[in-house]
């Protein structure tokens, strides 16, 4: 019906990015920048959040030249066939491993929290099976998705953050500024890997109906993202100090089990609250499994790309269930986290200065 | 065709309805909800246990306080017992409440339990009380919320008695900490999340101390835990010269001897501001105290309606709230040698070169801090009369 209808506007894009960009740092973050940094562990996000930027206006920027293509084309395009194919597939390997580790950690999540139960398999499919159906629907399904969604997880998420003020003391900040400028630029470029989804930009050039907002697209997300993480992470300080945040697998959860709705008669709300992240881990999902296979659909030329995702579902689950439990999960992510600069950073800004050098694409400046 | 088509799609209808549930579904009748928890560290009493418990596997004995829920919303039960406590003993607490599980013909949720009772011998067991805020922390159900109190004596007495007023101990807990909120007594109340904040910050850590009497529970004074260890139980007198301190909570009434009487002061408002001067060899610390508040009681026949006399009273407040406060640390540093008032984390805050120093000898440096204390009083109302 309207798998046809593949162009969406910048506002779709930006809510589909922030809900991207989101889902991958909310319920680490506030714990990985106190372990990098301490109490100055939020001042870390704020440089995370300006060179997550810096790749977004490089990855833009290539995008720009190429306007009709994704990355499979322009890479093809710029650095010969062969290596565009090398590239293409190595992107492809790596969205599908991503999404299968954030599966793994959503299974774990609710396991523990909601559904003690319930077995994980069954958890992890069923959210599959859901992200393999809007897929199947394409782009512009996504993108109107995203919008919903964009209010269903914000509103309760800013919520949490305004109920929870009560029980904060900022005191715990203190004192400001004891790391050093090294430490603190490491540790920025550390946090700055959790902004990994804006390498989704690289494949969304054909589906933008105004491609030169692109850039404004890409800040706003960011900048969006970047400022509540900074926020949530000073409350997450603020509340559990730097040793108990530090201790929590998953702080911003817990956080969430202690707001108290003033006059409210329900109790457990933090329940209610997870859907939250739920949703905006499922945009996440089901973006990568559209994108990979989108790459899949660009590479070998085939026109319908509906029943591409098929094949990969069994695929993701599978790598899903690898690791043993959540250590070493996060550890292997962890592993992978130096392979996220690749495509963020390096690739495209390798892309880039090629297409300069040998007068490829559309110039920006007209 | 079409109607084909609508039968197909009735009939997945009514399939769904058939398919949806989950694993986790339970009965609300077959959840025993845990009101109040109890824990302690076993000891063997020759009279009342079973022979059979004295050995090394029996670590913990925990009492769990369920409701009686037909009753408590006013139906018909099957018995008159408002509320059942259990006594389950297990090496770990999983093992305790697990075990209890195959006597009680429910199962055991922790997810509305509303306070949490420490026994002294818990206390004074730094391994057993690791343990348990461990366990109270990796456990999703125990919200951070939860009120914690340590109980003087048996955990299974506290949990026993019958207030008159409410008959869920762990209910009555509660709203005792409330009531502590509204600033109506005198306690420094600790939920779980700021008691494990301070155990794993501070590694020490002030517990409310609970009374258990014949028809009601009190809080009053406290238990100083020092490095997971019990120092000693603090009393209420030495409790309200700390409270200045901790800011958290203010002081409801002070008791000031005057001439031959005493006269009634009623804190309204209180700041307190900590500085530190000298250097890493000779630190000392300054407290100020500011306080706002009414002159609630006096004596007739005399008139205290002029500035000088209010005056008068204002000074005799100060010297008994400073005589208070200096007392307080004064028993912190001789007696229980614990810096339970932060002055620690305040350096901390406010020197982190003079911290960095003398933080490895830091119960040393407490222990031989001096202390000045400036206090400011106003009296700003007087009551009806003059």
């Amino acid at each position: 019906m309207f798998s046809k209808n593949e162009k969406i506007c910048i506002r779709q894009l930006e809510s589909l990015l922030i809900l991207d960009l989101y889902s991958r740092g909310v319920l680490f973050l506030p714990r990985l920048a106190v372990e990098a940094a301490n109490q100055d562990g939020w001042i870390c996000l704020i440089g995370a959040t300006i060179l997550a930027a810096f790749y977004g206006f490089i990855i833009t920027r290539l995008v720009r030249r190429f306007p009709n293509d994704t990355f499979v084309e322009f890479s093809a395009k710029i650095l010969s066939k062969p290596v565009g194919m090398v590239l293409s597939l190595l992107f492809f390997v790596k969205l599908i491993i991503f999404a299968a580790f954030e599966l793994r950690i959503f299974g774990e999540v609710v396991k523990q929290i909601l559904l003690p139960q319930t077995p994980i398999e069954v958890i992890i499919a069923s959210m599959l099976l859901i992200a393999s159906y809007l897929v199947r629907k394409g782009f512009e399904a996504r993108a109107r998705l995203g919008e919903i969604l964009f209010f269903i997880v914000f509103i309760p998420l800013i919520s949490v953050l305004i109920f929870v003020l009560p029980d904060a003391d900022f005191g715990n900040l203190q004192p400001f500024l004891t790391t050093s400028f090294t430490h603190f630029l490491k540790s920025s470029y550390d946090l700055s890997l959790t902004y990994i989804a804006i390498e989704l930009l690289l494949l969304v050039g054909p589906f933008i109906n105004d491609y030169r907002k692109l850039e404004k697209a890409s800040v706003i997300s960011i900048f969006f993202v970047g400022i509540l993480n900074v926020i949530s992470a000073i409350i997450v300080l603020a509340v559990f100090g730097v040793v108990q945040t530090k201790r929590q697998l998953l702080p911003f959860m817990v956080l969430m089990g202690i707001v108290e709705i003033p006059g409210a008669f329900i109790e457990r709300q933090e329940i209610l609250m997870i859907i939250f992240w739920i949703l905006s881990d499922f945009s996440f999902i089901n973006a990568s499994l559209y994108f990979s296979s989108l790459i899949i659909k660009r590479v070998s030329k085939i026109e319908d790309q509906g029943f591409l995702v098929l094949p990969l579902v069994p695929i993701v689950y599978l790598i899903s269930l690898f690791p043993d439990n959540i250590v070493q999960t996060t550890d292997w992510i962890l592993v992978l986290r130096s392979f996220r600069i690749l495509f963020m950073f390096f690739i495209p800004l390798v892309l880039l200065l090629v297409a300069r050098l040998r007068k490829l694409g559309e110039t920006v400046e007209k | 065709m079409r109607l084909l088509k609508n039968k197909l799609l009735i009939i997945f209808l009514v399939i769904s309805l058939f398919l949806t549930g989950c694993w986790d579904n339970i009965n609300i009748n077959r959840r025993a909800f845990v009101i109040s928890m109890g824990i302690d560290k076993f000891v063997f009493d020759e009279e009342k246990d079973d022979p059979k418990l004295n050995n090394d596997l029996s670590r913990y004995r925990i009492a769990f306080s369920i409701p009686n829920l037909p009753k408590f919303v006013g139906q018909q039960g099957v018995s008159d017992e408002p509320k059942y406590t259990r006594v389950s003993v297990g090496t770990t607490i999983t093992n305790a409440y697990k075990s209890l599980e195959s006597r009680i013909n429910k199962s055991i949720y922790f997810g509305h339990t509303k306070s949490l009772l420490f026994g002294e011998e818990l206390l004074k067991d730094k391994v057993l009380l690791k343990q348990t805020m461990d366990v109270l922390q990796r456990n999703s159900d125990f919200g951070k919320s939860i009120p914690v109190v340590a109980v003087e004596g048996s955990v299974v007495d506290a949990l026993e008695v019958l207030p008159d007023t409410q008959p869920m101990v762990g209910i009555y807990i509660m709203e005792l900490f409330e009531n502590n909120k509204e600033r109506r007594s005198f306690i420094e109340e600790k939920e779980l999340g700021n008691l494990l904040q301070d155990f794993e910050e501070n590694k020490t850590g002030l517990i409310p101390r609970l009374i258990v009497g014949e028809k009601d529970l009190k809080l009053e004074g406290a238990a100083i835990i020092k490095d997971y260890e019990l120092q000693g139980w603090l009393d209420e007198k030495y409790l309200k010269g700390i409270l200045w301190l901790l800011k958290k909570s203010y002081r409801l009434e002070i008791s000031v001897p005057y001439h031959d009487y005493y006269i009634a002061y009623d804190v309204s408002d209180s700041e307190t501001k900590i500085e530190f001067s000298g250097d890493s060899q000779d630190l000392s610390c300054k407290i100020s105290i500011e306080t706002e508040g009414s002159i609630d009681e006096y004596i007739l026949d005399e008139e205290m309606f002029q500035a000088e006399e209010i005056r008068n009273l204002e000074k005799a407040v100060e010297k008994e709230i400073e005589k208070e406060v200096l007392d307080s640390i004064e028993i912190l540093q001789k007696k229980y040698k614990t810096d339970v008032i932060e002055i620690g984390k305040r350096l901390e805050r406010q020197k982190p070169e003079i911290w960095k120093e003398i933080k490895d000898n830091w119960d040393e440096v407490f222990e031989n801090m001096d202390f000045t204390v400036d206090v400011k009083v106003y009296a700003r109302r007087v009551g009806q009369i003059k």
